[in-house]
């Protein structure tokens, strides 16, 4: 009950935010956050709930943005089909990078994403007839307007472009909730925490793997879509591996196998460093120091902390933590 | 209905099982016995579609399954029931129990469940608690309502009683009895000796990846080799 509260109260806050706080500042980093929301609960799917760990995230989201911006200004497509076609190039990309990699498990899976990623990386700096190199894509376009009689959602306003990545990123939070709750998420689960027992349940491993490393992906893609029409302009330093790390690192700190987690670690990965920019040389090594702090003393994650701490507060009686916040 | 014939094993250069054949009929309950190291959970691995032999063959239900796939194994209708009561620890009992009749994802599994915890009084209580929070013993319960949850037709347990209290053993020993009753099929592997041969209608002794010996129980527990070197005789 309280639970549902509380999500109704975070909806209610998100949507009233650009009113309270008007600040284009503001507003362009609750942008960014949320569209890092939608990457790291990708990573989830594939780190949190099945327990291998892809460090290809920002590669995806970089297949998404070029392919998403390359549509639109190269092949002329309307900016929405752009958007909504983009995640099936990255599908696809993640298909063929798949299959192959998610042949070896634990840390050799991550490392081959991680060759992944640095050969997406090199491919957007060096085909430069196609991804503009070093120098990026300029001019990418806003989605078109939506008229309905004299009202006009103009998505070059920031506050528009705002809502229209809040909702994206509720589509992906319905979505993702829809997979975990199915049979599909428990045998996701069931891989991760013994995957040859799972096997020998009859359960066909690789296909769930892949499919888990698709579907993450294919919100990464997403993500980027939206990351290139905001900024209107793209070069390849944001899907860089660096990034990778920072979806991981979102996971792992907001609460990894959590439906919520990965939003608390995303909304931190981009609001901490400016927050931090005060004390300026010394931003890493204090935005560091509190990472270790929080992995040292909070294991599983911000997440499911606060939740014991609400659930504690509200004294409300359930014996059985672990299952209130999956 | 199991049929190992002359199955070698390496893992690299190193042979570990030199030809072992051993047979499984229909409603039989056979043990597999012997010491560390003799090559017992090797077979295992290879009837389970974890290893491939590199010679000889496996045939369950007049079809091959050597070099099969893990999953293709367990659908043919062979269940595993690992050592070291292997279950999935952050779920609940009831959804370990789901998930051990994937393979009848189709079918509706609430009698079997019901059948479960008639089984296993203990489980009905426990089944929306997480079963990496049970005793050993209450694991282990998980571990062979799991396997039995896939109705399979051979269902092979792996040391069930590794690392459970003595009490707790005689438990499992009832629990496989009962079992038996139902008319599981049973290809059980144990290193506690008298157990497995009051359980197993017959036995094939393993050392050093060779069998050395077989016959029923009876004999077995009556052969002087098998008193000095297991049964402390």
């Amino acid at each position: 009950m309280i639970r549902y509260v509380l999500i109704l109260a975070v909806i209610a806050g998100a949507i009233a935010f650009p009113h309270l706080l008007t600040s284009n500042y503001f507003i362009h980093l609750a942008i960014l956050a949320m569209i890092w929301m939608i990457v790291a609960q990708g990573a989830n799917v594939i780190q949190g709930y099945t327990g291998y760990v892809s460090i290809a995230q920002a590669g995806f989201m970089g297949i998404g943005a070029y392919s998403s911006a390359l549509l639109s200004i190269e092949a002329g497509f309307p900016v929405w089909i752009a958007i909504l076609v983009s995640p099936f190039f990255t599908a696809v990309a993640s298909l063929i990078a798949g299959y192959p990699s998610l042949r070896v498990k634990g840390h050799y899976f991550a490392i081959v994403t991680l060759a992944m990623n640095m050969v997406i990386f090199i491919v957007l700096v060096n085909w430069i007839p196609v991804t503009g190199g070093e120098s990026g894509l300029p001019g990418i376009p806003a989605p078109e307007p939506i008229v309905i009689g004299d009202f006009e959602l103009n998505f070059l306003r920031r506050n528009t472009y705002y809502y229209l990545v809040l909702a994206a990123l509720a589509l992906v939070m319905l979505l993702v909730v829809a997979v975990v709750r199915s049979r599909v998420g428990l045998v996701l689960q069931a891989i991760r925490q013994n995957e040859t027992l799972a096997e020998a349940a009859g359960v066909a491993c690789w296909r769930y793997k892949l499919f888990s490393f698709v579907f993450s992906a294919s919100l990464a893609g997403f993500a980027g879509a939206l990351y290139a029409h905001y900024q209107a302009f793209i070069s390849p330093a944001p899907f860089s591996v660096d990034h990778s790390l920072n979806a991981i690192l979102a996971v792992i700190l907001g609460g990894s196998g959590t439906l919520f987690g990965p939003l608390v670690g995303a909304a931190l990965t981009v609001a901490l460093p400016e927050v931090l920019r005060v004390a300026e040389t010394y931003r890493l090594i204090i935005y560091g120091v509190g990472l270790v702090i929080v992995v040292i003393f909070l294991p599983r994650g911000l997440y499911p902390w606060l939740a014991d701490l609400s659930r504690g507060l509200f004294g409300r009686k359930d014996g059985n933590g672990a299952e209130a916040h999956r | 209905m199991l049929t190992v014939t002359d199955v070698r094993i390496s893992y690299g250069q190193a042979e570990v099982v030199h030809g072992v054949s051993f047979a499984v009929e229909e409603g039989e309950c056979v043990a597999l016995i012997g010491p560390n190291g003799a090559g017992k959970s090797t077979i295992l691995k290879a009837i389970c579609g974890l290893l491939r032999p590199s010679a000889g063959d496996i045939v369950f239900d007049g079809r091959s399954v050597a070099g099969l796939p893990g999953h293709e194994v367990a659908r043919r209708g062979i269940a595993m029931c690992p050592e070291g009561r292997q279950m999935f620890p952050e779920m609940t009992v009831m959804e370990n129990l789901k998930l051990g009749a994937y393979r009848r994802r189709s079918e509706s599994i609430t009698p079997e469940i019901d059948e479960m915890m008639e089984l296993f009084p203990r489980l009905r209580e426990r089944s929306t608690q997480m079963a990496g929070t049970l005793s050993g013993g209450e694991q282990e319960m998980v571990a062979i309502a799991r396997a039995l949850m896939a109705k399979p037709k051979l269902c092979i347990f792996d040391e069930p009683s590794l690392g459970i209290a003595p009490k707790v053993v005689d438990e499992i020993e009832e629990t496989l009895i009962k079992i038996k009753g139902l008319g599981v099929t049973i290809l059980l592997v144990e290193q506690a000796v008298s157990m497995a041969l009051r359980v197993a209608d017959r036995a094939y002794v393993l050392e050093a990846g060779e069998v050395v010996t077989a016959g029923t129980s009876q004999e077995m527990s009556n052969d002087p080799r098998v008193q000095s070197a297991y049964l402390g005789a």
